[in-house]
């Protein structure tokens, strides 16, 4: 965790294993992330300011992938991965299957809410590749986003709830791009000379970070949401990658 | 309001979560750049040996998991003298190439042999794409080889799966001869339940 300017980092877990995709709770008190640091991937949803931790503990042989915490915080939408199918789930706030969102026997991932908590924009290969799908949570109706490209990821919903950013494969690069939540032409944010991935939206909209390679390691970046001004936020000696812009904290 | 640990004042208006390798530590051995040699004719006989794991041998041991082997700062090879192949995938797909289904068929014929032995299969991806897809990826192939040890003659109850998308990487170079080593699937013995 660390300020947008790349100052005063700090570790936030230490349990000496591999933990990933965190995400802020609507309210900045809580980090939702996912943990080798028992015996199968799952999901904690550790509360800052009181140090607790809540594990969301899958049946059987089943493994929480990721998972994102809904704009009014009482929901989450998670990945699980279950014989090698991976399948979006509705839980509670503790964990608790609330009902199955989608039905597919290939990859369901990155769920990323709608800011009016109605829908969800999350990837999929039932095309034969991955693309992004917009679920409508009071209909049950999927439609497809995406159709420009053969891989198109990790999609972040915008706070203004106009637009959608995502990591896009061109050629053997990977680049961010955003497009309209009704479709259409998406567009490239950033250049194929690098591969740039993982973009998450400031909350007020007006900003994107992101990962990229551009100088050897990964490390994050920032830039206008038109893709102008990107200058780069951390320097550490390791891999800095899928940021998670905190709400504004009051 | 005090959050937990050292982090008191340090959380602005804007904040990043990220991982990082503050959060993981790094394998810091060097990582082959070499791919597995495929399996001796023979290497199920040599390595087991007998019913059950009364003929396994030190030599026929798979490694540690590749968790492990990042937590002790290892790369997380395969062993040569393994008795299980690491299998391996191209990009973005998890089918099961000729050569793959080679390999399986000779490690369902160790699996065999070896009866009691139980493995726990990882799927792994190469550092292209974004994580949470891969670790995806990596289910489906580690489930793809599962499933084709079953066909094989091999229990399912006998094989765990568990994917490391690109987190654990065999090879670390970015190029397609270090990414196609780490779009593998690999077997990893594990202790056997105890008799009931």
């Amino acid at each position: 965790m660390s300020h947008l300017d790349g100052s005063e980092k700090f570790q936030v877990t230490d349990n000496h294993t591999i933990n990933l995709s965190p995400t802020w709770s609507p309210d900045g008190r809580s980090i939702l992330y996912s943990s080798f640091k028992e015996r199968g991937q799952t999901l904690y949803l550790f509360e800052l300011f009181s140090g607790k931790e809540i594990k969301f503990t899958p049946r059987g042989a089943a493994k929480y992938l990721s998972g994102k915490l809904s704009p009014d915080g009482q929901t989450v939408v998670a990945t699980l991965e279950t014989a090698g199918n991976s399948n979006l789930y509705l839980l509670d706030r503790s964990g608790n299957v609330i009902r199955r969102l989608t039905e597919d026997t290939g990859i369901e991932v990155s769920p990323s809410w709608s800011p009016d908590g109605k829908q969800i924009v999350f990837v999929s290969d039932r095309s034969g590749s991955p693309q992004l799908y917009i679920l409508d949570l009071s209909g049950g109706k999927t439609r497809r986003l995406s159709y420009s490209g053969n891989y198109n990821t990790s999609p972040e919903w915008s706070p203004k709830g106009d637009r959608i950013v995502y990591t896009g494969r061109v050629g053997s690069r990977f680049a961010i791009f955003s497009i309209s939540v009704e479709g259409g032409e998406p567009r490239k944010l950033t250049t194929e000379s690098a591969d740039s991935e993982d973009p998450t939206w400031s909350p007020d909209g007006r900003f994107i970070a992101f990962s990229s390679n551009r100088a050897g390691k990964y490390h994050l970046y920032v830039m206008q949401a038109s893709g102008e001004n990107q200058r780069r936020l951390t320097g550490s000696g390791g891999d800095d990658t899928k940021p998670s812009w905190s709400p504004r904290l009051d | 309001m005090k959050i937990h640990s050292k982090v008191a004042g340090s959380l602005m208006l804007m904040s990043l979560a990220l991982v990082g390798q503050a959060c993981a530590p790094s394998a810091t051995s060097k990582p082959t750049s070499s791919l597995p040699p495929p399996p001796a004719a023979d290497s199920s006989r040599s390595a087991g040996g007998g019913e059950g794991q009364r003929g396994l041998s030190k030599e026929s041991t798979t490694g540690k998991s590749s968790l492990d082997d990042l937590k002790s700062g290892k790369a997380p090879v395969t062993p040569a003298s393994s008795p299980l192949k690491d299998i391996f995938f191209d990009f973005d797909r998890y089918d099961l190439s000729a050569d793959a289904r080679a390999l399986l068929r000779a490690n369902a014929d160790w699996l065999k042999t070896n009866s009691a032995v139980r493995a726990e299969i990882e799927g792994h991806c190469d550092e292209r794409g974004t994580s949470e897809y891969n670790l995806a990826l990596g289910a489906k192939r580690a489930q793809a080889a599962r499933e084709y040890l079953a066909t094989l003659g091999v229990a399912s109850e006998r094989l765990s799966t568990t994917s490391f998308g690109e987190e654990i990487p065999l090879c670390k170079e970015a190029n397609e001869s270090c990414w196609k080593q780490n779009r593998r699937a690999r077997f990893v013995i594990t202790p056997s339940r105890p008799a009931s």
